[in-house]
């Protein structure tokens, strides 16, 4: 590695380093300025009750299954948005038909869907429900315009040198979706880590990180309110960055 | 068997490009579209490959699948490497699998060889061009269709693949039919030229080439161009 990239390295670190303290100090001095630990506790106090949770076995075991939750939903309407958005793509009565009903589950409040859900579900699955149902329509939509944005010349191409189906597919049609499911899924993970949670604070299941919000919130424990809220966040952002080192490693451009 | 058109039309919404358009492009005969930017020469060879829809009229003597076109743009795979999209159309055809030797002699021959695992990205436009011919030579078709297959390309290598064009043409005897802006190109490569106008489209002269001196052809073509 050449002198200069380390250089460049270590003035990130440090720069995102000095952002970090800026906010946090921001965070201290509206706590002050409020002065009731209720409403905004002390980022230190917070911190502590962060660092208390990490060491029990119990906080491990539940962002587990909470994350386990979230990857089954956004699993599921991967797998299911992209079958039926490739259909809907190349098909547009199977698109006219569909549409309608993305555009009504993308303008349903999400608490509507999540208080359906919770006479249809068990409480563990009303958060994976809920994370495929709000991901779904991004994914297909995506998938559809994904399709409708494949190159007719290049068809018109492979057409003419009598390519067969499948190659067409697998040579050009997935990799012009590449792009497309790639915006689609770091959104749609987003997404559900939010809506999952959401739900789980209605559902409670036994262990997820939902539940653990719902009874702070009973007990006007806000340090740990604080504390939870901070490990959703930090988990989509892990998350964020795995996929976009994955979404990397797939892109069809292999170099 | 040859190719003939009748009464063929053709329009783009108001644009009439062909309008009753008859022309027989005998086997056995390397034929040449010459004629000005816009006239419909594109259009043509699509009507001839199907991927335009006639409006009336007919088509005879073409088994379309069985067509290699040098598209007038080189539409290559991107994320496909130089080889690959070679390989892209002559895949099994649940006849004989593609042919290595084959194909390295083509790539030699246009001269990718050491290019042949870069990407279309990676590549000048003159050697797009040469991928987009090796890829009509390697599928071996019956009919061999080029939109202004040499520009862009340098004076020698352009005469090679010339050549080649026509040392293929004398192997398997492909009905070829290509445009060109360049008469020398048309002149050098063909046996029949169709000096076209348009749009609507008309036969301005048909110029036989064979046995005659090369410049007496030119010197006949750009006449014919001059007058109006
Ligand atoms: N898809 C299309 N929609 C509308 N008009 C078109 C379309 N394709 C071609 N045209 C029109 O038809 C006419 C003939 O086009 P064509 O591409 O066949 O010309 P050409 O002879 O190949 O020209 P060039 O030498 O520049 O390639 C042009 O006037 C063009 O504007
Ligand atoms: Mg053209």
């Amino acid at each position: 590695m050449r002198a200069s990239t380390i250089t460049d390295k270590i003035m990130k670190v440090l720069r995102l380093l000095l952002i970090t303290a800026f906010w946090v100090g921001v965070w201290q001095v509206v706590h002050l300025i409020i002065g009731r630990d209720i409403y905004v506790p002390s980022a230190f106090v917070v911190f502590d009750s962060l660092q208390d949770l990490v060491q029990t076995r119990e906080f491990w075991e539940i962002v587990y299954a909470s994350m386990v939750r979230v990857l089954i939903g956004v699993m599921i309407s991967f797998l299911l948005g992209v079958s039926f958005g490739i259909i809907a793509g190349l098909n547009k009565w199977v698109y006219a038909l569909f549409n309608p009903l993305m555009v009504v589950i993308k303008s349903t409040p999400v608490i509507s869907i999540i208080i359906v859900a919770l006479v249809w579900f068990t409480s563990s699955n009303v958060p994976v429900f809920i994370s495929f149902l709000m991901c779904f329509p991004i994914i297909w939509t995506n998938t559809v315009t994904g399709i409708q944005n494949v190159d007719q010349k290049l068809l018109q191409m492979a057409k003419v040198y009598q390519v067969h189906r499948r190659d067409v597919f697998l040579k050009i049609y997935l990799p012009s979706l590449t792009p497309f499911m790639n915006a689609a899924m770091i959104t749609a993970l987003g997404l559900a880590w939010k809506v999952s949670v959401a739900a789980e604070v209605l559902s409670h299941p036994r262990k997820a990180i939902g539940s653990e919000l719902y009874t702070s919130k009973a007990y006007l424990d806000s340090p740990t309110l604080f504390a939870w809220t901070l490990v959703v966040v930090m988990l989509s952002l892990i998350f964020e960055f795995v996929l976009a080192r994955l979404v990397k490693k797939w892109s069809p451009y292999r170099r | 068997m040859n190719i003939k058109i009748t009464n063929l039309s053709k329009g783009f919404g108001k644009l009439t490009i062909f309008d009753d358009f008859s022309l027989t492009l005998e086997s056995g005969s390397r034929h040449c579209l010459f004629g000005p930017s816009g006239c419909g020469k594109t259009t043509l060879l699509n009507l001839l490959a199907g991927l335009e829809t006639k409006e009336s009229g007919t088509i005879e003597g073409i088994d379309q699948r069985k067509i290699a076109y040098v598209f007038q743009e080189e539409r290559l795979i991107p994320w496909l490497t130089v080889r690959e999209n070679i390989e892209f159309v002559v895949g099994e055809k649940g006849k004989s699998a593609p042919d290595v030797a084959h194909l390295e002699a083509i790539l030699e021959l246009v001269e990718l060889t050491s290019f042949q695992n870069h990407y279309p990205s990676e590549l000048s436009g003159g050697m797009k061009q040469r991928v987009s011919l090796a890829r009509a030579f390697a599928y071996n078709g019956e009919i061999l269709v080029l939109d202004e297959p040499f520009k862009g390309l340098h004076h020698d290598l352009k005469l090679k693949l010339m050549d080649y064009v026509l040392k293929y043409w004398e192997m398997e005897r492909p009905h070829l039919i290509f445009t060109t802006h360049d008469v020398e190109e048309a002149v050098y490569l063909s046996s029949d030229i169709y000096v076209l106008e348009g749009p609507p489209v008309s036969i301005k002269a048909h110029t036989q080439v064979s046995g005659r001196e090369k410049s007496a052809v030119i010197e006949e073509i750009l006449t014919t161009m001059r007058r109006v």
